[in-house]
């Protein structure tokens, strides 16, 4: 069966729909399925649906996505009161060690970023024991990396790999993502998985991070958001007097 | 001595694309140093087959046991000689010339209609 690939930060920025539109249709035609694109946290129910209906027109499935960059720890409990029912995707940025800390142990966070600086990097066997507990996964966004000069590159692939082994021993789910704020820096999916295998992953590793993690996570927040769903395993299949 | 297994790749340029041959190979070469070190782009036997600038697509050959090593530089190209935004996509792979070259035509359409 063909993987279902999809790209969890395709961060180019639209000012129209009609941007939008052309930024799905190129996913598309990249052999992308599901695409995440961050959006405010002021956006209202009815433009996430528009903009999901603008999707399934062009035959992409859109994942809604809030990114948070809190500096503090109530910054994030309130953004993540807030924001967790309305968005299929939480990511949070973690500039400061108590917000990565904060972040990896809430369920309600579904991806971690961190800064490109390593040191500003606080994925360390304390925070990937907190994250293989809730679920969190690491997200490394690759596009950004070709940015940097040849010095900051290297010392972050270094830390990169550290981080990817990491995940690896506490079970800890990995997701590649573009991470692409133009679109002349989208790369088809099988590129990703290539530029993946630079971190120590495997081929497959790196596609599965690509395909079947991010799908699998989208699939799952969308059962918790809806209406039915009571708990993992349980939800409502009818509601009634005649219920036997 | 027993020939190597190759690989064919072909490419289609997006943004600034070099005007000849020549600069695409040094772009790719550049890209594979910058990565994997001159012994691995020493490994990988690169040899630009055809390109054509015009219609922006062409054809690489390199080693099959580094086609990995080839493709995550080909990836990681983002700029051109001048600086300006320039993407390489891998569109198809074929361990023959004459496979790739029928395979071709449909897979370069979506560049064609300008996505």
């Amino acid at each position: 069966m063909s993987r279902r690939f999809a790209d969890l930060r395709l961060a180019c920025r639209f000012s129209s729909e009609e941007e939008l539109r052309g930024l799905l249709e190129r996913a598309r035609a990249f052999g992308f399925r599901l695409v995440a694109v961050p959006l405010g946290s002021d956006v209202g129910r009815e433009e996430l649906i528009r903009l999901k209906e603008l999707a399934s027109e062009v035959g992409i499935d859109l994942a809604t996505r809030v990114d948070l960059a809190p500096e503090n720890r109530p910054q994030l409990l309130s953004a993540l009161r807030k924001l967790r029912r309305r968005f299929e995707l939480v990511g949070v940025f973690c500039r400061t060690k108590e917000v990565a800390r904060v972040a990896a142990r809430d369920r309600r966070v579904d991806l971690l970023a961190f800064p490109l600086k390593p040191r500003a990097r606080f994925f360390d066997d304390a925070e990937a024991e907190l994250a293989s507990g809730s679920n969190c996964a690491l997200e490394i966004e690759l596009m950004p990396l070709f940015r940097l000069g040849a010095a900051d590159r290297i010392d972050l692939l270094g830390r990169l790999r550290e981080e990817v082994a990491l995940a690896r021993e506490f079970g800890v789910p990995v997701v590649l993502s573009s991470g692409a704020e133009e679109p002349i820096l989208m790369r088809r999916p099988r590129e990703l998985a290539y530029l993946g295998t630079l971190l120590g992953l495997s081929l497959e590793e790196a596609l599965d991070a690509l395909s079947d993690v991010p799908a699998g996570m989208v699939e799952r927040n969308r059962a918790k958001l809806d209406p039915s769903f009571i708990a993992p395993g349980i939800r409502v299949v009818r509601w009634g007097r005649d219920c036997p | 001595m027993k020939r190597y297994r190759r690989r064919y790749l072909a490419l289609v340029l997006e943004g600034a694309v070099p005007e000849d041959s020549g600069e695409l190979l040094q772009l790719v070469r550049e890209a594979l140093v910058r990565l994997f070190g001159e012994s691995g782009a020493a490994g990988a036997r690169l040899k630009l087959i055809e390109y054509d600038a015009g219609r922006r697509v062409g054809i690489l050959r390199c080693a099959h046991n580094h086609m990995g090593a080839v493709r995550a530089a080909i990836a990681s190209i983002t700029a051109g000689p001048g600086g300006q935004p320039l993407a390489v996509h891998v569109v198809d792979v074929s361990g023959t010339l004459r496979a790739l070259r029928k395979r071709l035509p449909p897979r370069v359409s979506w560049a064609k209609r300008g996505t």
